[in-house]
């Protein structure tokens, strides 16, 4: 079965082939079915290396067609090389429109972050996950963890919280902050900050990670119940900032530093780009905007 | 044997414990132990503790074992132990270095510091001078007046005469004899 | 109260044709100290495995009596079941530390564990307690936010009696808990072993090759050759009066100071 094809025709839609597609799908299925449950699936070899988004470009493959428009992120930039050429792929071998708007995207593919700009129903968010089992760096042995996960046994996790606190005089894990999905699974959120979890929770848009080397699929169907985890003196909260974002003046986003001169110069702006850029095309100004353009 | 150490080859001992009558002999170790929770001290020649425990609290043990509480006990042990002239400066000392007459007396201060109404005795005098063979045999005395059985083995036939009321001479239970 | 916490019956397990332990039956009674003496080869680590649930019999049965007083086949126990038993009823103490302890993470997290685990969720509390047990076992108050790596042998043993007894278990699995120590570390913890195990009415199987902490710790004691129990009674009696021949050997070999 080819779908249209057009100056692509030396490869099948999307790359895959239609079977490792069905596969794939059927393994996404599962994940919706069991939210925050990871299913392993055939990870395929990709044209682009391992922890380059293998995980998430096979499940966007999966799930593309003809008529999505599919925005892809990397930290919050639609501008970086990670992004440009994940982009470019799908361009190429689906031939389907892209965008950097977060709005008109039916899919966006992304790489730790989660768009400032909250998503919709009929959304897909695809992650891409580097390693997808949270009780990894404490647990080693697979078979442990997986039997950890089937007996709800997360003592562990509170373990890692407690060292934090000991060690840090709070919960010092920024980023991969482990949630619990419908009071039932621990996962990890893929290396999102902290910042992005209340985003995930009762999300109107599916949201699909893919771990490509490591071969998992899971899921967060809409609406489902996601709890960041924490001790009841120690609270989970997010970051805050400082200052609004330098260009657009954005308050309550995820900023970014970036270093302007040799001088020890530097302002914080918005991680997430196309949120700043539209708001700037809606005339918000920050401090500092003139002196980066 | 008759505290349980040796097993029984044949005959019986039986001993009134908890209102009810025990044969030692076929007893269950569980059972056993009950009746030298309650029924049955020991005074023995030897003494096997813990390594590094304090004699204090060697003595004061089997009152703890009982449920007495540890400052009880330690008042307890540390009265019998002034009374068996070890001087103080011992008592916190583990027993594992003392010499033998001041092991032997900490050794009877554990077997003296319960209520049990029997006592066994294994030549409790045996490495005590006279000073301290007098507080035993003073000792011995008062548990007596308490109305506790006592069955010792005595060489001493000085202290044997001043407490003992009945005498058994074992020689005629002697393999040799019996064989 | 009277009546037993542990029901063994008729429990072997085979590797094939080798025998790891055969037909060992017993009962375990609240606070009562059961240790299982043998050389190395003798099945008594098989034995205590195969109680602890460690490993599955060949053949027999292990009962337990819960907190509710109903008796359970812990092998009948759905795995969740009996792993929660095992963290919350029961403990098990390793030969070698770095098994049961987490080397990479303090000490204060390795006591909290097991209350983590069991649905505590309040740090202060966790802490609290950690500092609590680690007094217990004789390890500083400041010791608590280093790793086990840091400490010696004896300090990670008694982390590791810590670790297990948090939870207040009723019944405690040792294999060799005083093995590797040399004799000063040795004396220390099995006094407070000993003292533990009196002051909370633990049950306790012990199984070591040393009969002078047999003696010390236990109430009684089974003697386990080539996987068979061939002496089982009180500690002092099969140790004073050791019936069986193999039992004889085994005592008239211990050395004296």
């Amino acid at each position: 079965m080819n779908a249209p094809t057009g100056s692509i025709a030396s490869y099948n839609f999307a790359y895959l082939d239609e079977q490792t597609k069905r596969m794939i799908r059927r393994a996404i299925l599962k994940a919706i079915a069991i939210p925050g449950y990871q299913v392993p699936f055939a990870s395929r070899e990709m044209p682009m290396p391992y922890g380059w988004g293998t995980g998430g470009v096979q499940v966007t493959a999966a799930i593309i067609g003809p008529h999505d428009v599919l925005k892809v992120i990397d930290q919050g930039a639609d501008d970086t090389t990670n992004a440009v050429s994940i982009r470019a792929f799908f361009q190429k071998v689906a031939n389907v429109a892209v965008t950097t708007r977060t709005d008109e995207a039916t899919i966006i593919q992304t790489r730790h972050r989660i768009p400032e700009q909250p998503l919709k129903a009929g959304q897909t968010l695809v992650y891409q996950v580097p390693i997808p089992e949270p009780l990894r760096f404490l647990e080693p042995r697979e078979t442990e963890t997986r039997k950890m996960h089937a007996l709800e046994e997360y003592g562990l996790m509170h373990v890692k919280l407690y060292e934090d606190i000991a060690t840090h005089g709070r919960i010092a894990t920024t980023y991969a902050y482990p949630v619990k999905v419908e009071g039932r699974y621990v996962m990890d959120p893929s290396p999102t900050p902290k910042f992005d979890n209340p985003k995930m929770h009762m999300s109107p848009a599916l949201q699909l990670f893919g771990a490509g080397r490591e071969k998992r699929i899971y899921a967060l169907p809409p609406f489902t119940r996601v709890e960041s985890l924490d001790f009841d003196d120690h609270p989970f909260t997010v970051q805050t900032f400082d200052k609004p974002c330098a260009l657009c003046g954005a308050e309550g986003v995820y900023l970014d530093e970036v270093i302007l001169d040799d001088r020890g110069g530097h302002m914080f702006v918005c991680s997430d780009t196309d949120h700043c850029e539209s708001r700037q095309g809606d005339g918000h100004r920050g401090q500092q905007e003139g002196t980066f353009r | 044997m008759l505290y349980g150490n040796y097993a029984v080859d044949a005959g019986s001992i039986r001993l009134a414990h908890q209102g009810a009558t025990i044969d030692l002999a076929t007893a269950t170790p569980r059972e056993i132990l009950a009746v030298r929770r309650d029924t049955l001290g020991y005074v023995s020649q030897f003494l096997r503790v813990v390594p590094r425990v304090a004699a204090l609290d060697v003595v004061a043990e089997p009152l703890t074992a009982r449920g007495v509480s540890n400052d009880e006990a330690r008042e307890k042990a540390a009265a019998l132990l002034a009374r068996l002239n070890l001087p103080e400066r011992l008592w916190h000392l583990p027993p594992a270095t003392f010499s033998g007459g001041e092991q032997q007396r900490v050794n009877i201060a554990r077997g003296f510091i319960t209520d049990h109404p029997v006592l066994l005795l294994d030549e409790p005098t045996a490495s005590l001078d006279a000073a301290n063979r007098t507080v035993v045999i003073d000792m011995i005395a008062q548990k007596k007046r308490q109305g506790v059985a006592m069955l010792g083995i005595f060489h001493d036939t000085d202290v044997r005469d001043a407490v003992a009321d009945r005498l058994i001479d074992v020689t005629s239970f002697a393999p040799r004899q019996a064989a | 109260m009277d009546e037993p916490l542990l029901r063994v019956a008729h429990l072997s397990k085979s590797y094939g044709p080798r025998v790891g332990c055969a037909d060992v039956s017993f009962d375990l009674w609240p606070g009562e100290v059961l240790a299982v003496v043998g050389e190395s080869g003798s099945g008594k680590t098989t034995m205590l495995n195969a109680v602890s649930t460690r490993l599955e019999p060949t053949a027999g049965t292990v009962s337990y009596r819960m907190r509710d007083g109903a008796w359970r086949d812990v092998f009948a126990m759905s795995e969740a079941e009996r792993r929660f038993l095992m963290r919350t009823d029961w403990g098990f103490v390793h030969q070698n530390p770095a098994d049961g302890l987490r080397m990479s993470v303090s000490a204060g997290a390795n006591v909290g564990e097991r209350l983590m685990a069991v649905g505590d969720r309040h740090y202060g509390n966790i802490r609290a307690s950690a500092i609590d047990w680690l007094g217990r076992v004789e390890i500083a108050e400041d010791r608590i936010d280093d790793q086990p790596r840091a400490f010696s042998g004896g300090m990670r043993q008694r982390l590791q009696i810590a670790r297990n007894l948090v939870t207040r278990p009723r019944l405690i699995f040792m294999d060799e808990p005083t093995g590797g120590l040399d004799v000063s570390v040795q004396a220390r913890l099995l006094d407070l072993l000993r003292g533990l195990v009196s002051d909370m009415g633990l049950a306790a199987i012990v199984v070591t090759h040393d009969l002078a902490v047999a003696r010390l710790l236990s109430h009684r004691m089974m003697v386990m050759k080539d996987g068979r129990v061939i002496e089982h009674g009180l500690t002092d009696r099969v140790l004073d009066d050791p019936r069986a021949p193999y039992t004889q050997l085994l005592v008239s070999s211990i050395l004296q100071v």
